[in-house]
This record gives C-alpha cells, structure tokens and sequence, in this order.
C-alpha cells in the first residue's frame, strides 16, 4: 500500500511541475543567445556601458547608432500597408548596416492590448509601432518620452500632431509619421454634384434617403469624422472646446441640435460596421455617398477593392483631419535602435517612401506631395479635432442619444 | 469502534487537472468579479473597491443588448432544433446518410468567423440571395439584410452552424433508439406517426432538450458571428463588453456586463446538468 501511495505522490509531483513549466512565461530564457546568436534582454544585449532610453536622448546620433549596432536588431509594429514597411525595412537595413529591421505586420487592438498587458514588464515586444488611437496607451503610460525634440527634423514635422493626435495631448511623446484627412467619397456615375455646403448635404440626404453612409464613431474615424464636421456646423464651430482637458457642460448645452439633427435623418443615414465597410458598401452600389478617410479611399482604389473612379474630396464645410504617429515602448529591448529608426521614419527618405506607397501626406510639411487622392487646395477645409474630452462625449452621445432613442 | 479513514496520496493525481480549472477558469473569473468592483484595472492597474459599475450597468445600451442576445440566442436555438429534428429523422432513414451526414457537419468544423463570412457573402447588398431575388423579378431593388436591427442575418449565420452541431447529438440519439421497440409497436398495429409520436419522441426529446440549451449558451456568449452580421445597435452582450471595455475604456463596466454573462450561462449549465439527470432517472416515471 505505501508503495502505491509513494507511486502515487510521485505521479502527481511530476505532473503538478509539468503543468507549473507550462504555465511559465518567456522569462526563463530571457537573456540566452536566440538562433541568430541574438540575445533576448536589453542589459545582455548592449555593451556595459550601453544607455536607456533618458539616456540616450543627451547623446550623439554616432553614439546611438553604434550602441545599436551593439544591440543587433529594431522590431518594429504597424497594422496597414505590409509592402511599404519591407520597403522601409531594406532601405533603413541598407542605412544603417549591422541593425537588423524586424517587421511585425498585425492587428492593431490585438497590438494595443499586447503593449498595455508587457507595459510593467522590463522587456517589450515592440521597439517602435505605429499609432492610430493614443488614449489606451497613453493612459497606460506605455510610451517614454517626450521623443520628438531628439529627431533631426522635429522643425519639420507637422506641429499640431506633435502635439495631440485625435484631440489627444500627448506633448511630443508620439512623432507625426504621416497625415490624413477626413471627406467625402462619391460614386461620380450616381452623384454628378456633390455637396460642399452643410445645407446642401442635408437636402442630397433628404433626396437620397439611405444613399449617404457614415461609420459607427466607435467603429472607425471617419464617423467621428463627421460627427465633428456636424458638431462644427450646426453648434458653433469647434474654436471654443480648444485647450480644454476635461469636458465643459456648458459649451456641450446645445449638443441636442447635433442629436436631433442626426434622429430626424436616422432612415435616411445608413450607419455602417468599419471605415472599410463604408467603402466597400460604396462599391457595391448600396451607397453612393461616405465619409471617409484619404489614404484609406487610396488603398482601397489600389487594390481594386473600390471602382477606380471614385472621387474624394473635402467639401466647404469642413472636415478634420489627423494622422498616425510613431512611439517607443518605455520598455523597448533595443533602445538606441528603436530611437534610429524612430529618427529613420522621419528623414527624407523614409517620408518620401510612404508616400510613394501609401499616398498619404507624410508627417513632415517640407516634403512634396505626389499623387494623392486629395488636391493641397483642399486642405484649405481642413479642421481641427476637438480635445479628446469631447471625442468621447460625442461617441457616447450618439449611442445614447441617437441610436438608443432611435431604435 | 470506527478506523479513521487514511489520507489516499492518489488524490493528487487530481492536481494537474484541478489545477488548470483553478488557474484559467476560477482565477480568471475571480478576476472578471474583482473588475467589477474596480480592482485590478486593466489598464491603469489602479485597484479601488467601488460599486459604481454596478450602479451603471443596467444602462439601456445594456437592456437593449441584453434583449437582442436573448432574443437571437433563443431563436437561433429553436429554429435549428426545429430544422434538425425532421433532418435526424429523414436522414436515418436515408440510404445516403453515409456521405450526406459528413456533409452537414462541414459548416461544425468552420470557425464562426469564416462561417459568417460566407453568409455575409449569400445575404450580402450584391449577394446570391438578391441577385437570385431580382433575376426573379420578386425584388426590384436589393434588401439590406446584413446588419439589420431584427438580427436575422446573425440568427441565420447561428442556424448554419448549429444545425450540424445538434445533429451530431440528435442523429446519435434516434440511432440510439432500439428497433425491437419499433417493431414491437408496429406489431401492435402502430403506423408511422405513432411510431414517432409515441416512441421515437419521447425517447429522444431528453437528447433535444439538452442540444437546445447547449446551442443557447453558444449563441449566447457569441462575439464573432454578432460583430460582423450584427445590427449598430442593440449590439449583442459580447460586443457590447468589448466596446465598453475598449471604446469607452470603461474596464469597471466591462467586468460587469461580463460576471451578468457568466451567472446567465451557469444558470444554464445547472438547468442542463439538472435536466440531464432528470431524464437520466427516467424522467421522473
């Protein structure tokens, strides 16, 4: 019996450590040579005198590329455009040898969610990802910085999203990598004279019932998009949220305008899931008329997933418009490296190569621009967005007060 | 005078198992509760008690979502039982239910998200259904059905992947079902629908009932099929969490709508595991 029951004990032992090993982390081989002859953590990977990322930032641009050199390799985060990034990625290889450009090409909540979950880890997957949306990772202060007044053409980039992206004020913690605005897309085989005035939007709606398509605010841009372009034309413009950090009641009093303008024009408004289901309902025929975003509109024509012939355009009422920036994780695993290339991203090269693929403007305003889907002149309605404050209001706003009351 | 019963050592031959219920179900799920009450936020990592999610939650987004997964859980359920049942039937009859049987269970083995991909494409503005519809001249202009407020899309895309999923149950128990019994009953001068209604139902309506709650709970707890077929609103409860959680970044909230997840579906996992052994003892005959 005592043998059975030692057996017993045994068994379970083994099998109890078995599934312990199973649930430990990577943490065990942190540190050990990878199949490159590569290491895994940031103190083994640079030389002993090898500097963080505070740093960094008082050293010489020769000084950060050698300790990149030492640290062997940048892994480098985007969602969109794979072709345009292995571009990136052999001509930043070529700039600088010795630093090996990883590219990790995936969803961009999974990303998110990835970043926010490593955020009180010492080693992170990403040195530097693309930013869409700030707010989750901000709040969860995953970025160092501020980065921007280390880049050599920090003058140059755009100065507005230096500062805030989507009305979110980051203070030079993310650095602009490319701009794009938001519009209107039209079938120009069904609508020979789109609208530019907000009232003759509202009288094309009015004859167009369920024509016009707009994307859920919490689902995509461009239906924040133009929530804002409505907020500014029926409730006194945008001018008076600015500089705000928490919302005021008082300025949102007459927001039941913008609410009840959006209730009586709910049959007539086909809300759509994503921006790209706005534009692939367009192609489809069920819409003739979306809000949308330039360098979206551009891939889709690319791709063939949208007719060639589609026409953007930001009409005279205005419509905001942002970009996407770049950021470094406070726990970036190749630090030198991850701040070359965030400096790389910028330079002349790098921004002329995201334009020649994506099409977008880039994030420096010294850069000429070639073959968008929007003419410069259009920039002219270009708005700014409200601070985040009122972005999550009027999101909340209409689930609350349109699509609960409405339904 | 009574031997005190030993500690048996091979009981923790239970731990690797007991183990990972603990570690990944009750942990995590302790966790979700704890988020309820704002504890371990996600994103701050901030922990402090407050019934402040909880005041909140029963919102009318919530009602509304509540109301809508309710409503196409229950349906998508009945309606695949509906279409099962009489499939099981003729289908066990059938000389091809060797390859027709396999065949059904294709769309089983289809992720959901893949599955209503492929519905999406059917019910679609351009789709199969209304390009069908206007050759026929019954339509004269392409029906919106895809993220209709009614959900008919997302409890079609349910039906197509529960069918095969009920059938694997249901088929198993009209085989279950002894010929002897049947035979016996035609002896006595039964014909066909008495065949069916006095023997093969009751004895299979236990195996019924069981698929019906096991297809709720799946549809319930859908997030996949509801994301992409679904209406703007009501979304249903799954999608809800998740913009709650990732637009509102209201994790409080989230964590509730979640733990009201969980009670529905352990409410319908007692009701299960009641009934199944109800009908296991005979339905109380």
């Amino acid at each position: 019996m005592k043998r059975r029951n030692l057996a017993a004990l045994a068994m379970a032992l083994v099998m109890l450590c078995t599934l312990l090993s199973g649930c430990g982390g990577k943490n065990g081989s942190a540190g050990k040579p990878d199949a490159a002859g590569k290491t895994d953590s940031p103190a083994s990977a640079a030389p002993a005198e090898a500097k963080d990322l505070a740093g960094l930032m008082d050293v010489s641009w020769e000084e950060i590329y050698a300790q990149a050199k030492a640290e062997g390799s940048v892994t480098f985060f985007v969602w969109h455009d794979e072709a345009c990034y292995t571009e990136i990625a052999k001509a930043f290889e070529a700039a600088y040898p010795g630093v090996a450009f990883d590219l990790v090409v995936s969803d961009a909540s999974a990303a998110v969610d990835k970043m926010v979950a490593e955020s009180s880890q010492a080693a992170g997957s990403f040195d530097v990802t693309v930013v869409n949306s700030p707010q989750t990772l901000l709040e969860a202060n995953v970025f160092y910085g501020p980065i921007v007044d280390k880049l050599e053409n920090a003058a140059n980039l755009d100065q507005a999203l230096c500062h805030a992206q989507e009305g979110y004020i980051h203070n030079g913690y993310l650095a602009p990598l490319y701009r794009n605005q938001g519009g209107l897309l039209y079938n120009p085989r069904n609508v020979s004279n789109p609208p530019e005035t907000w009232e003759e939007l509202e009288q094309w709606i009015d004859e167009n019932p369920q024509k016009f398509g707009v994307c859920h605010p919490l689902q995509g841009g461009s239906g924040g998009v133009f929530l804002l372009a409505a907020l500014d034309n029926l409730c006194g413009g945008l001018e008076k949220y600015d500089g705000d950090i928490e919302a005021d009641e008082s300025k949102m009093e007459n927001w039941e305008t913008l609410w009840q303008w959006l209730r009586d024009r709910m049959d007539k408004i086909t809300i759509t899931s994503s921006n790209n289901d706005s534009l692939s309902r367009l192609n489809q025929g069920e819409l003739d008329l979306v809000a949308a975003w330039d360098d979206g509109t551009y891939t889709a024509i690319s791709n063939g997933e949208l007719f060639k012939d589609a026409a953007f355009y930001v009409p005279e009422f205005g419509m905001p418009g942002g970009g996407d920036t770049i950021g470094i994780p406070k726990n970036a695993k190749h630090p030198a490296a991850a701040l070359l290339l965030a400096n790389y991203l910028t330079s002349d090269e790098a921004q002329a190569l995201i334009n020649d693929f994506q099409h977008a403007y880039p994030g420096r305003v010294d850069i000429a621009v070639e073959d968008t889907v929007i003419p410069v002149e259009d920039f002219e309605n270009r708005t700014n967005w409200t601070p985040y404050c009122y972005k999550r209001a009027y999101s909340l706003g209409f689930v609350s007060e349109v699509l609960e009351k409405a339904s | 005078m009574k031997k005190k019963k030993r500690f048996e050592w091979g009981y923790l031959l239970l731990l690797p198992g007991l183990g990972y219920i603990g570690f990944f179900v009750v942990m995590s799920a302790g966790i979700m509760i704890a988020q309820s009450f704002g504890m371990y936020n996600a994103i701050t990592g901030e922990t402090a008690f407050t019934l402040e999610g909880w005041q909140g939650v029963f919102s009318k987004s919530f009602v509304d979502a509540l109301g809508f997964t309710l409503r196409t859980s229950v349906l998508s359920a009945l309606i695949s039982i509906a279409v099962t049942y009489p499939l099981a039937l003729l289908l066990q009859k059938s000389k091809a239910r060797k390859w027709l049987l396999p065949l059904i269970k294709i769309p089983y083995f289809v992720p959901g998200l893949v599955g209503s991909f492929l519905i999406v494409n059917l019910i679609d503005y351009h789709g199969l259904l209304n390009e069908v519809l206007m050759l026929l001249h019954i339509i004269s202009e392409p029906l919106r059905l895809r993220n209709d407020a009614n959900g008919i899309a997302v409890i079609a895309i349910h039906v197509w992947k529960n069918v095969p999923f009920m059938m694997i149950i249901m088929f198993s128990a009209i085989e279950g079902i002894r010929q002897d019994v049947k035979d016996c009953a035609r002896n006595l001068g039964a014909n066909s629908l008495q065949v069916l209604w006095h023997i093969t139902i009751p004895l299979t309506v236990s195996s019924a009932l069981v698929s019906v709650i096991l297809t709720f709970i799946r549809t319930f707890n859908d997030y996949a099929i509801s994301s992409t077929a679904g209406p703007m609103h009501p979304m249903s409860l799954a999608n809800l969490m998740k913009t709650t959680a990732y637009s509102y970044n209201d994790w409080i909230t989230a964590g509730c709508i979640g733990v009201l997840m969980t009670i529905v579906t352990v409410i319908f996992m007692v009701l299960y595991t009641v009934l199944g052994k109800y009908l296991q003892n005979g339905g109380g005959k």
